[in-house]
């Protein structure tokens, strides 16, 4: 009686094996029982690769704000609102090395290059702009034409007073001859230089020798005041007052230093 | 032939246990397969999976069945010899540390001494088809057939481990109740007679020689971890009746120990995939 239950059970478990063996190639919808099962295996595998984990959003810094990350720009100082490349650099459209924001001359031919630091090119002269401006240059070295803004005039003689104030005949034919030179070439301007730097007296005494000079040279010779240059008071003979030509520009008058001391004629 | 049916029952499990022990294949867990998720846990499922929940759900697990057999004593009045057990059990986790488990146990155990025992006193049960000897009972000798269903509450002493992965091998406690059934045979003058008339107070019923009662037990064992379809397992087991059952050792003497079954098991088990 009690072989035959044994005899049962043993059938049953035969076949509860068999079929549970057979079951795990087919179907497999259980885990093993949980006791058999770490949860922390969840939790570590998570943390060492997260495959459900939900990240936050990452930030990266971006210090000059071109929109590039620090991580990746190559150019980390770019000055604000200054369009980048995709590597954080300021754009350069025609490849000079200066950033366009810079460059004076944004699409400068590559013909040009170097450039300065402002990205202007310094192009090669083409052949007929160099033959033109020779030729120019030979007028003028010729004396047919005088450049704009060019004093072609190499000197004007000096004059000369003896003590006081007064134009002596010698120098008012220096002068007259000095005015025709300077009508001949319109472009000249005059500096007329005194000197006497020693004392007050010596400097008014100065400019009372260039005031003569140049109202002689207004006023007698026709000579425009804006072509007139008022110097005086340098180191030097105070009897002597220079006539230089120049293209400079300068004060026509100036007031008297020291009208007290001014010498009587 | 029963000892034929025996060796074809071990030589099966043998195979079994082989055979699973080479399917090593098996992943273990994966929390994103939703095949293993109860129909109603999908719920939870779906928001674990969009984030929204930040516990995955507990998947569906498999039952364990085990088979196992070993020694088993009874202790009492006269004490057991050492005899044999076996035991059948169903094991299904609640979580991961506790399980319940469903479990039948049967024990054979032979018993007796050389002690002359005095007849009459009022001490022995009596016999329906012998007539009571006069005198002694000389070489007092008795054999007993028990059974015992019970629930048994199992927890795993092993920790989550944080430095390494799934354990392999499980310590566990585990404590329940169940029904005993017992019948002894007593030996009276060389031919074994059951016992009856044993004292109602201590028993559900008595019934065609049997004595059924209640029982609770605690016991121990570690598993060890074969494949994720197969481990095995020695375990301890000490079952008690509630009541003072102290009948089934044959001899109730004027102390009337009560009789505690003994049963080391050792275990092959099978996960039910």
């Amino acid at each position: 009686m009690i072989n035959k239950k044994i005899l049962l059970i043993i059938g049953l478990v035969a076949s509860m094996s068999i079929n549970s063996h057979a079951q795990n190639n087919t179907s497999k919808n259980k885990t093993e029982p949980l006791w058999w099962i770490n949860p922390n295996d969840y939790v570590y595998s998570e943390l060492n690769a997260p495959k459900h984990m939900k990240m936050p959003k990452v930030v990266l810094p971006d210090a000059d704000g071109d929109g590039i990350p620090d991580q990746f720009d190559l150019e980390p100082n770019t000055p604000a609102g200054v369009k980048v490349d995709t590597h954080g650099r300021a754009l350069d459209t025609d490849g000079d090395g200066v950033p366009d924001y810079k460059d004076k001359e944004l699409l400068t031919p590559q013909k040009c290059f170097p450039v300065n630091a402002d990205g202007v090119g310094t192009c090669p002269e083409s052949q007929c702009c160099k033959d033109v401006r020779n030729e120019i240059q030979k007028l003028i070295d010729e004396g047919g034409i005088s450049k704009k803004g060019e004093c072609s005039i190499a000197s004007l003689p000096s004059i000369q007073f003896k003590g006081g104030t007064k134009l002596s005949k010698d120098a008012e034919t220096i002068l007259a001859s000095a005015a025709a030179q300077l009508k001949a070439s319109p472009s000249c301007k005059v500096k007329v230089i005194g000197y006497g730097a020693s004392s007050k007296a010596a400097q008014q005494l100065s400019y009372d020798k260039v005031s003569a000079v140049i109202k002689y040279l207004v006023e007698k010779e026709g000579i425009s005041e804006t072509r007139v240059i008022f110097v005086y008071g340098q180191d030097g003979d105070a009897n002597t007052v220079d006539l230089q030509p120049t293209t400079e520009d300068g004060p026509n008058s100036v007031p008297a230093p020291h009208p007290n001391l001014k010498s009587k004629k | 032939m029963v000892n034929k049916k025996y060796t074809l029952l071990f030589a099966l499990i043998l195979t079994l246990g082989v055979s699973s022990y080479a399917q090593t294949t098996f992943s273990s867990w994966d929390w994103r397969d939703s095949s293993v998720v109860p129909v109603k846990s999908i719920t939870q499922y779906n928001e674990f999976m969009q984030n929204k929940n930040p516990f995955p759900a507990k998947p569906r697990n498999a039952w364990e069945f085990s088979v196992g057999g070993g020694p088993s004593t009874i202790t009492g009045d006269v004490n057991a010899k050492l005899g044999f057990g076996g035991s059948l059990t169903l094991r299904k986790a609640l979580n991961n540390i506790f399980s319940y488990r469903l479990g039948y146990f049967g024990s054979y155990n032979v018993g007796g001494n050389g002690t002359t025992y005095t007849y009459g006193n009022g001490y022995y049960p009596t016999f329906t088809n012998v007539t009571a000897p006069s005198g002694t009972f000389t070489a007092f000798k008795y054999r007993n057939i028990s059974h015992n269903l019970a629930v048994d509450f199992i927890a795993s002493l092993n920790t989550f481990s944080n430095y390494r992965g799934d354990p392999t091998s499980n310590l566990y406690v585990l404590a329940g109740v169940g029904l005993g059934i017992s019948g002894t045979e007593v030996d009276v003058n060389g031919k074994y007679y059951y016992q009856e008339h044993v004292p109602q107070s201590q028993l559900l019923a008595e019934t065609n020689h049997q004595l059924f009662f209640t029982t609770f037990d605690v016991g121990a064992g570690y598993a060890y971890k074969i494949s994720k379809k197969f481990n095995i397992a020695i375990e301890e087991r000490i079952t008690s009746p509630v009541k003072h059952v102290n009948y089934i050792t044959g001899y109730n003497s004027q102390s009337g120990t009560k009789n505690i079954y003994y049963f080391t098991a050792f275990k092959l088990n099978f996960n039910l995939f």
